[in-house]
């Protein structure tokens, strides 16, 4: 065991090491790519609290990643503050949650999935029909990459680089944030409801206060991500809220593995990596993805990383 | 003597069969119960009632003097009164140890610590809770790698790991090889004696009943047909008339 957490830290080092000097070898687009790529390991981290650790497949996280998105998009617009919009993003999604939740939670397994579905649909539809706020299907336009107002120093972050650099020290802490809640008595009653949710009753454990906590948790987690993607592409339209955007941690989760704490980050990269290549060679790219996508969650069992988790156990 | 509980009138159908039929129960403090029963007697609802899996049509139930009728199941775990399932129950991915620590965390009511690593949550109580079932060597397997008989065994240490008062074990030795049976059997003797617990043992097989039990109650239909010490049921002409054929 001492042997590959050895290697598991060192790899994890020269990782941070390569990705803070990324801005040198990567060039403009590569940045670019390596912030979607964090910016789904956010959104899929959060995701994966509710699928892997809680046994709870939502398929409306888009909802909450767009209120994320649209709130930091129009208090940006108003208020030239990085920090005040992401915060009022993050927010506003976790009050999205909470009250969404507490209404899906009451039902599981296929049930609270097509619930989670029609709630993100709903959001959907308030996105593309609410144009005074939202502008409907063109949606918000000009959304500034406000400095970081910090005290005594204001931080400009309006090139791509600095604003990298701004997303990678919030997708770090963002992953060392959920490592440390799926670790504590917080996770481990999560993934007691997670398998045997009657049980769980049994050893005196309210499972939908539970539920609901997760759930919050992964809305503030989508809500971040959203936060970050508006000041980044500095144009939101509704596709954010779409179902099929619903689609992407769950397939991130589910090729990286459910069940390892680094299974959505490691699918994260694979599913952006896939994505740029096949987008490039073909025009019918969804179709060449699905294939790329059914191939690796028959051919990996338990994702790509829990696989090799499997293998190093011996069973 | 007042009782530990009681059920007053209890009444449950299902599809107008009624499952449990104006029951009447006192479960008195420190004694070993066993709830025996022909298969469709009604004992396994009987006990759902008892413990919140179920709510009943009517009557009602009081646990240490106070109404529980309609409290959910893990507020009437929080009281004291647990249960194991007919068919085991584990938490299949967790080790051994997190199932039994599960329960301390949440007995002490910590499950809201966001920031904490969890392994240093109630090492004591989880150490004392697989050693007193014999657990302790398999403490690092996931419970789902574990044998039938490992399995209820670990469903026991998790039950009581909870603390409870009165414990409910919905046949504990069936699917298990006669070696675990005795074993089980002297596990919960033991398990009487050092703890102040008191368990009602639910089961169709009427020789481990009156093997183990100080009182024994009959069902039948959903009613209550009998109630005594095992000499007395054994002599009763009603219940061996349910029994149609069998040595009791």
């Amino acid at each position: 065991m001492g042997l590959p957490r050895l290697l598991v830290r060192v790899s994890l080092a020269l990782l941070i090491i390569a990705l803070v000097f990324a801005p040198l070898w990567a060039g403009n687009f590569g940045v670019y790519l390596i912030m979607q790529v964090m910016l789904l390991s956010i959104f899929a981290l959060g995701f994966n609290l509710l699928l892997g650790y809680t046994g709870l497949l939502s398929f409306g996280q888009a909802g909450f990643f767009a209120v994320g998105a649209y709130a930091a998009a129009l208090i940006l617009l108003e208020v030239p503050s990085l920090l005040l919009g992401i915060a009022g993003g993050v927010l506003a999604a976790g009050l999205a949650a909470v009250i969404l939740g507490y209404l899906s939670v009451r039902l599981t397994e296929i049930y609270f999935t097509m619930l989670t579905l029609s709630f993100g649909m709903m959001i959907f539809s308030i996105v593309t029909r609410w144009r005074a706020v939202t502008g409907g299907d063109d949606g918000l336009t000009g959304i500034p990459r406000a400095p970081l107002e910090l005290p005594f120093i204001s931080v400009d972050l309006s090139a791509l680089p600095n604003y990298y650099y701004f997303v990678l020290l919030v997708t770090l802490l963002a992953i060392w944030l959920m490592h440390r809640i799926v670790n504590s008595p917080f996770g481990l009653t999560l993934q007691a409801v997670r398998d045997s949710g009657v049980r769980a009753g049994f050893v005196g454990l309210p499972i939908r206060r539970y539920r609901l906590w997760s759930f919050v948790i992964a809305g503030l987690y989508a809500g971040l991500a959203g936060a970050l993607l508006a000041p980044l592409e500095r144009t939101i339209t509704p596709i954010y809220s779409h179902w099929i955007y619903s689609s992407e941690p769950v397939l991130a989760s589910l090729i990286g593995g459910i069940y390892v704490f680094a299974g959505p980050i490691v699918g994260s990269v694979l599913f952006i990596g896939i994505k740029e290549v096949v987008v490039r060679s073909t025009e019918y790219w969804m179709l060449v993805m699905g294939v790329i996508v059914i191939a690796l969650v028959l051919g990996f069992r338990g994702g790509v990383l829990g696989r090799f988790q499997g293998q190093q156990k011996g069973d | 003597m007042t009782p530990l509980l009681s059920a007053r009138a209890l009444m449950k159908s299902f599809g107008g069969m009624a499952a449990t039929d104006r029951v009447d129960l006192d479960i008195p403090p420190d004694r070993i119960r066993g709830i025996i029963g022909p298969n469709g007697a009604g004992k396994t609802t009987l006990v759902h009632l008892l413990t919140g899996h179920l709510l009943p049509d009517s009557g009602s139930i009081t646990f240490e003097a106070q109404e529980i009728t309609n409290l959910p199941a893990h507020e009437r775990v929080v009281r004291g009164l647990c249960r194991t399932f007919q068919v085991v129950d584990v938490f299949e991915r967790l080790t051994v140890y997190q199932n039994v620590q599960i329960a301390c965390i949440t007995r002490q009511r910590r499950n809201l610590r966001f920031f904490t690593p969890s392994s240093r949550e109630a090492r004591e109580e989880v150490e004392r809770a697989l050693n007193e079932v014999g657990m302790w060597e398999f403490r690092h397997r996931r419970a789902e790698q574990l044998s039938h008989g490992q399995q209820r065994r670990l469903d026991l240490a998790v039950t009581l790991a909870t603390e409870p008062r009165l414990c409910f074990l919905d046949e504990p030795t069936s699917g298990v090889s006669p070696k675990e049976r005795d074993q089980m059997l002297d596990l919960i003797r033991s398990l009487a004696s050092a703890r102040r617990t008191t368990f009602v043992i639910i089961e169709h097989d009427m020789e481990l009943v009156f093997q183990l039990c100080d009182e024994v109650t009959v069902m039948h239909r959903g009613a209550v047909l009998a109630e005594g010490a095992p000499a007395e049921i054994r002599a009763n002409e009603a219940v061996r008339e349910v029994y149609l054929g069998e040595e009791v």
